[in-house]
């Protein structure tokens, strides 16, 4: 079913997605809300590996994440599931999907049309998705909770930037989506 | 370097001896249960069988109080969180409401609020002793054999086992990675602009990324000229047996998932309501 390379290529980004998550969220003055880099690898498993490979790689993170600590803040895979932010992680199984297919359709080296497909899919799918799971766990309003989310938006749009700078910046090396 | 957070420690006792699948689906259950109900007296239960199990394992508390402190941190955010955000979320749920304290605006404080954040309390209680129990008990060798005794193809199995084992490598080429720009004049404190910062963190991401990207070929190459994947089935190095106390220990872990649904069903819902 799995071809070796294909496994590699996906449980290396799985690594990636762990590591991204180790490394202390950045704080930056105005932005209300540190930058934690952990959904960033979520976008590069989009761009990078495609669609299919890159949800099967976020897949294989939720696996590891059953065993050891892995989402910011140290939380491990079923306390993040059941709890208030499952919308967003589960959002995330749906971005490489969602900007394999957005990406088909526009020009690789138009970095706007690049970057509105990963900030489509990788900050406004997942905020409004983390926004609605949050507002019916805790029973808050569904307006008041995607104000809420507002803050994430800049800190989110950033990444979204530096994911649409690669993909386009290395478009001839991403070889990787085609097998 | 990375501090070693959290880890397998050798040890001695009938937990160590569990084999690593029915520990695995023991806590797999255990929380699941756990975290699907609120009914106070099934998560004491869960929270006090935690704490002896973590007892019985003789793990010292210096061991995991860096992690705790972590986890200590969060819970408590997210408790004040909830609280601000929905604080007469508990008189809706138990249909009740007993003023404890008068407070600013909406922010009375209720019995019903605070007992329905003491059960948010317990569900970590109950979950978090468990998840350090398998960590610190179980030779990480035995993930993913465990996994595959579980029914999970071995390939994606192994799979996982790649990446517990890359986690240290891609942390050291990240340091290096870092300290190397570093060297090379880019500002990642708050000394320099924002663009500046975020440009430097993409001088630090994207070779991460490409280095890592980089072991993919030579990895699958090695693994293929050692025949992975030529069978549809393998054994395994480090995988152990179910003994009967494993079976024990699994068929404990089902009875606590259908306690806990059979309490909702009782509950009428997920919430044990004492103000009924």
């Amino acid at each position: 079913m799995f071809h070796t390379k294909s496994l590699i290529q996906m449980a290396m980004m799985a690594t990636l997605l762990v590591v991204l998550g180790f490394i202390p969220a950045l704080p930056l003055g105005f932005i209300p809300v540190p930058i934690v880099l952990q959904n960033l690898g979520v976008m590069m498993a989009g761009v990078i590996l495609g669609g299919r490979k890159g949800s099967l790689s976020i897949l294989l993170f939720f696996l590891v994440g059953l065993v050891i600590p892995v989402f910011s803040g140290l939380r491990s895979t079923i306390p993040v599931l059941t709890g208030p932010t499952a919308g967003y992680v589960i959002a995330w199984l749906f971005v490489p999907l969602l900007i394999s297919y957005g990406v088909k359709l526009v020009n690789k080296k138009n970095f706007i049309a690049i970057f509105l497909i990963v900030w489509l899919a990788g900050v406004l799918f997942v905020d409004v998705a983390g926004a609605v799971w949050l507002a019916s766990y805790t029973n808050i309003p569904l307006d008041k909770s995607l104000l809420q989310n507002l803050v994430f938006i800049p800190g989110d749009t950033i990444k979204a930037i530096i994911a649409a700078v690669v993909a386009v910046k290395y478009k001839d090396s991403f070889f990787l989506t085609e097998k | 370097m990375a501090k070693q957070l959290i880890g397998y420690q050798e040890g001695y006792g009938f937990l160590y001896r569990l084999s690593g699948a029915s520990k695995l689906l023991f806590f797999i259950l255990v929380s699941v249960a756990c975290m699907t109900t609120y009914d106070t007296r099934f998560l004491i239960v869960v929270s006090l069988g935690s704490l002896v199990l973590f007892r019985l394992a003789k793990i010292k508390w210096q061991q995991v109080s860096f992690v705790m402190t972590l986890v200590v941190v969060f819970a408590v955010l997210n408790i004040i969180m909830v609280y601000l955000f929905a604080p007469h979320y508990g008189d809706k749920i138990y249909g009740s409401s007993s003023l404890l304290l008068k407070g600013i605006g909406p922010y009375d404080v209720t019995s019903q609020e605070l007992f329905y954040l003491f059960n948010l309390i317990l569900k970590y209680f109950c979950t978090v002793p468990l998840a350090l129990l398998f960590l610190m008990t179980t030779n990480p060798s035995q993930f993913a054999s465990s996994l595959n005794q579980l029914g999970l193809s071995y390939k994606i199995a192994y799979a996982v086992s790649l990446t517990l084992r890359y986690i240290p490598d891609v942390q050291e080429e990240f340091y290096t990675i870092r300290r190397a720009q570093e060297a090379r004049g880019i500002e990642l404190s708050k000394k320099s602009n924002l663009v500046a910062r975020i440009k430097g963190n993409l001088q630090i991401v994207t070779p991460l990324i490409f280095s890592s990207l980089e072991r993919i070929d030579t990895v699958a190459t090695a693994m293929e000229l050692r025949r992975f994947g030529k069978n549809k089935r393998r054994t395994w190095y480090s995988k152990q047996s179910l003994e009967k106390s494993d079976i024990v220990l699994i068929i404990l872990a089902l009875a606590s998932l259908f306690v806990s649904l059979y309490l909702i069903h009782l509950n009428h819902g997920r919430f044990y309501n004492p103000w009924q």
